[in-house]
């Protein structure tokens, strides 16, 4: 429900949701991202590239509120600067994030570990409609039949669609995925990318940090690349594949094979 | 820190509390109204408040005669010290499940669980007892620096903070007064929830250390800060003398508070009994409601949230759980309860010191709780019973003013479950549980059963005499199996079937005798440990059979049982199966699957 409506007003107004300028973050002397500027529409999926190391995920604990940037950066979601803002406050502003590593909620099951996003938005709402929303999200990833499998016992597949479903169940309206293939097979990975497609198509802003760049590269509209902690590239994947600084530092020669 | 964070921080906890207002609001009122009720000059106070009984006598008639009823058939024991025993496990049953509401849950380990409890202890005691106030300002006890001029100094500074504190108090009591009534002396009842208050608000401001260190040095600073209060109390009481110090409060409690002052004439005598019911009642009742609590709001959606902070805290807040204000929560909620189960247990000792937050008590509610099982409420209730019964009720006994008995005991249990069941008593599989009974109900069987045969006072005999023990156990065996045979023939005997052929009763009784031998004799293995060696070790080498009575010297045999029964009902079926699958093949399993 809920995603219908953020759908109709991001569709009628292709706002700039997510503005980052000058931001930067050191770790004693090391940039791991370095001033880096870049605006993302509403609607928008995006991908991020860049060989290891190169400040993709510092970029996302930055936007999520893990890490705190250094002064004179600034980021604006949605016209507001949330520079500061701890996670979970920025959760409910509508930012979701996954992590490079599967991090479920071990000890809990699957049902369970989709009602855990529903709690701080539902207060009031009785127990039995916070599990039929949390069913919900499992059946939106395939994973309902194994809604009481503790997730420790889940195998990896299942785990990233578990964090994905995770995700969604925040009802954000720019989701983070980091390395949402990483792992996966082929089959598992196109389960994974149809599910992409789909909340992109509801209006969801996404963005996407991958290394497997055959998917990414037909996934998305739009890519960032960094390279120690610098925007060195922006464009549409055709544009990247033929940028020569992009080519250099992280495509190599078989960059033409992705697109 | 700056200003806006310490802002940001609090709107933090102010914007989830003020999305329960209407939950708060509701249970202030549940826990404050009854209050109210009764305070004194109110108009419903007298004909309408239940809780009136607890507070001015007037013990419900039945309960005394179920008393009465109890104490005649020997249910309680003498002086109603089993009522006490179980009071005892049901406070630190309390205890124990507050530690594992917040460290079981939340996952933030606490290793000085004790200083809720005590501070709770001395709160609930000075506020059932009323405030010490008296303006006569005592002469100074000489004070050791050896300078006259700064002695002098000092102790005018002291007199100062001295004045200042006795001005706070009548401050203080003035307000009380005001507001509760002619006196601050509550009852117990209000004393306990004051003091479980006043310990949850002082959780919230360890709940912000919390925040602040994790793992295991926020264990270290748990583990601190009991003995940093300890500390604080008696350098206190150096410094102020014993009316502020308060190293040992004790005096009149329970007893006056909750005895009834019109009791039946028959029951007169036995007043302090009479109180001792009263008090399990109210323990009861308490540990009742606050079990109930906990598990309420483990189960629910807060339950979750802990145990998403437990699994995962980043993954948590990234989708939406204020980690913060949870955290705290869970300080609050657990001292809370720690801080009942603190006063119950002052009232129950009557009196409160610096011993409170000793860390034996933080270490034997953790070692409760892993032997029931972390991470539901129900584990460390079961902890606490099996422990507190074990210690109170076996282990002194057997070993007579042996010191520390608690954390040795409780040590080896903690090693034996952590290596046979990771997850405690209330996860271990179904054969352990099994197994758990069946050995219970055998030592039962085999301790309690042959009291009155003669076994029990024989074997006494023999210890007290220092006779050579194997022979006679052996011979008493003997002698009482065949008594047993002889007197059941003698019963066939009796009901004048006297024919040459077999009767149904002859070949059901050869049956059972043919399956009793059976099982016996696997049996005797089990009776081999513990009666022979388990007995003549304890008994003749450890040299403490002189000290045994005879109600000691069966609780000893009934742990040597237990010990021994546990592995031996585990393993029985294993070794049949084994047997049988080797000998019969699958026959006597008629049919079940049984894979491995
Ligand atoms: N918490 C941290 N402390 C210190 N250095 C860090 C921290 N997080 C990341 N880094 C460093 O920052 C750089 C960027 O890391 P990261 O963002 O994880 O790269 P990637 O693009 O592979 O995701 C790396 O050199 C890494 O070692
Ligand atoms: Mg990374």
């Amino acid at each position: 429900m809920t995603i219908d409506t953020i759908s109709e007003s991001t569709q009628t107004s292709k706002h700039v949701i997510l503005k980052v300028s000058s931001l930067s973050k050191h770790f004693k002397g090391l940039k791991a991202v370095n001033n880096v500027n870049l605006s993302v529409k509403s609607g928008e999926l995006i991908g991020i590239i860049g060989p290891n190391g190169a400040g993709k995920t510092t970029f996302f604990n930055l936007i999520s509120g893990f890490l705190k940037p250094e002064k004179g950066s600034k980021i604006m979601f949605n016209g507001d600067n949330i520079v500061g803002k701890r996670p979970h406050k920025l959760a409910k502003l509508g930012i979701a994030r996954t992590f490079q590593l599967v991090r479920p909620f071990k000890f809990l099951n699957a049902l369970e570990n989709t009602t855990v996003p529903h709690i701080p938005k539902n207060t009031y709402v009785s127990s039995s409609v916070l599990k039929n929303k949390a069913t919900w999200s499992l059946i939106e990833v395939d994973l309902a039949e194994k809604k009481n499998y503790p997730a420790f016992i889940l195998p990896h597949g299942d785990l990233k669609r578990l964090d994905f479903a995770r995700s969604l169940a925040v009802q954000p309206q720019l989701l983070l995925l980091d390395e949402p293939f990483s792992g996966l097979s082929h089959e598992e990975a196109f389960r994974v990318e149809r599910l992409i497609r789909e909340s992109n198509n509801k209006g969801m802003t996404i963005i996407i940090v991958e290394h497997k760049l055959k998917i990414l590269m037909r996934l998305v509209q739009r890519v960032f690349v960094l390279h120690e902690g610098r925007l060195i590239g922006e464009g549409s994947p055709q544009e990247i594949s033929n940028n020569q600084e992009v080519i250099s530092a992280y495509l190599g020669s078989e960059a033409k094979e992705y697109v | 820190m700056d200003r806006k964070q310490i802002a940001e921080k609090f709107e933090d906890v102010w914007d989830e509390i003020r999305s329960r207002s209407y939950y708060i609001v509701g249970v202030l009122l549940l826990v404050f109204f009854p209050f109210l009720l009764v305070t004194p000059g109110s108009i419903l106070s007298e004909p309408f408040s239940i809780l009136n009984s607890f507070y001015s006598g007037g013990s419900i008639p039945i309960l005394s005669d179920l008393f009465n009823l109890g104490q005649e058939i020997g249910l309680f024991g003498k002086n109603a010290y089993l009522l006490n025993i179980i009071a005892l496990c049901l406070i630190w049953a309390i205890f124990a499940a507050s530690w594992d509401f917040l460290s079981g849950y939340t996952g933030q380990v606490s290793f000085g669980h004790a200083i809720f409890w005590g501070f709770s202890a001395y709160v609930t005691f000075w506020v059932a007892t009323g405030v010490p106030i008296g303006i006569t300002f005592d002469p100074l006890d000489p004070i050791v620096l050896g300078i006259p001029i700064l002695d002098e100094i000092l102790g005018s500074l002291i007199f100062l903070i001295n004045a200042f504190i006795d001005f706070i108090f009548i401050i203080t009591n003035e307000i009380l007064v005001f507001i509760f009534g002619s006196n601050f002396m509550r009852p117990p009842l209000a004393a306990l929830v004051v003091g479980a208050f006043t310990s949850a608000i002082f959780a919230v401001g360890i709940g912000f250390i919390a925040l602040r260190v994790k793992g295991p040095y926020l264990a270290l600073v748990t583990l601190l800060l009991p003995l940093i209060a300890s500390q604080i109390v008696v350098i206190m009481t150096d410094l102020f003398g014993p009316k502020y110090g308060i190293p040992f409060i004790s005096g009149p409690f329970v007893v006056e508070r909750i005895s009834p002052f019109d009791l039946p004439p028959d029951l007169m005598g036995r007043a302090s009994e009479i109180n001792e019911l009263n008090f399990f009642i109210f323990v009861l009742v308490i540990f009742f409601i606050s079990v109930f609590l906990m598990m309420l709001v483990a189960y629910s959606r807060i339950g979750l949230a802990f145990q998403s902070i437990r699994e995962d805290e980043d993954a948590a807040e990234s989708l939406g759980i204020n980690v913060r204000f949870y955290k705290i929560l869970a300080f609050a909620g657990s001292a809370f309860f720690a801080g009942l189960a603190g006063g119950l247990f002052s009232q129950y000792l009557r009196f409160t010191g610096p011993s409170f937050f000793a860390s034996s008590f933080s270490f034997s509610i953790i070692i409760m709780c892993v032997i029931g099982g972390i991470g539901s409420i129900s584990g460390g209730v079961v902890g606490a019973f099996v422990l507190t019964i074990l210690l109170e009720l076996f282990l002194k006994d057997i070993f007579h003013g042996v010191q520390s008995l608690d954390l040795l005991g409780y040590g080896i249990l903690l090693i034996v479950t952590l290596r046979y069941m990771p997850f405690g008593l209330a996860r271990a599989s179904k054969d352990q549980k099994k197994a758990c009974i069946v050995g219970v109900l055998f030592a039962i069987s085999w301790t309690i059963i042959p009291i009155g045969e003669g076994w029990g006072t024989n074997i006494i005999a023999s210890l007290s005499s220092s006779l050579p023990l194997g022979t006679d156990v052996l011979s008493n065996i003997l002698s009482v199996s065949f008594e047993t045979l002889t007197s059941y023939m003698g019963k066939v005997d009796y009901m004048g079937q006297i024919t040459s052929s077999l009767s149904d009763g002859d070949i059901l009784m050869t049956l059972s005798f043919v399956l009793i031998f059976t099982f016996g004799l696997i049996a005797s293995v089990v009776f081999f440990f513990a009666e022979i060696i388990g007995l003549f070790f304890m008994g003749d080498i450890l040299g403490l059979s002189r000290s045994w009575t005879y109600e000691d010297l069966i609780k000893a045999k009934f742990l040597i049982y237990v010990a021994v029964g546990i592995p031996f009902a585990f393993y029985l079926p294993k070794a049949f199966k084994k047997v049988r699958l080797r000998f019969w093949g699958v026959w006597p399993s008629a049919g079940r699957y049984e894979p491995d």
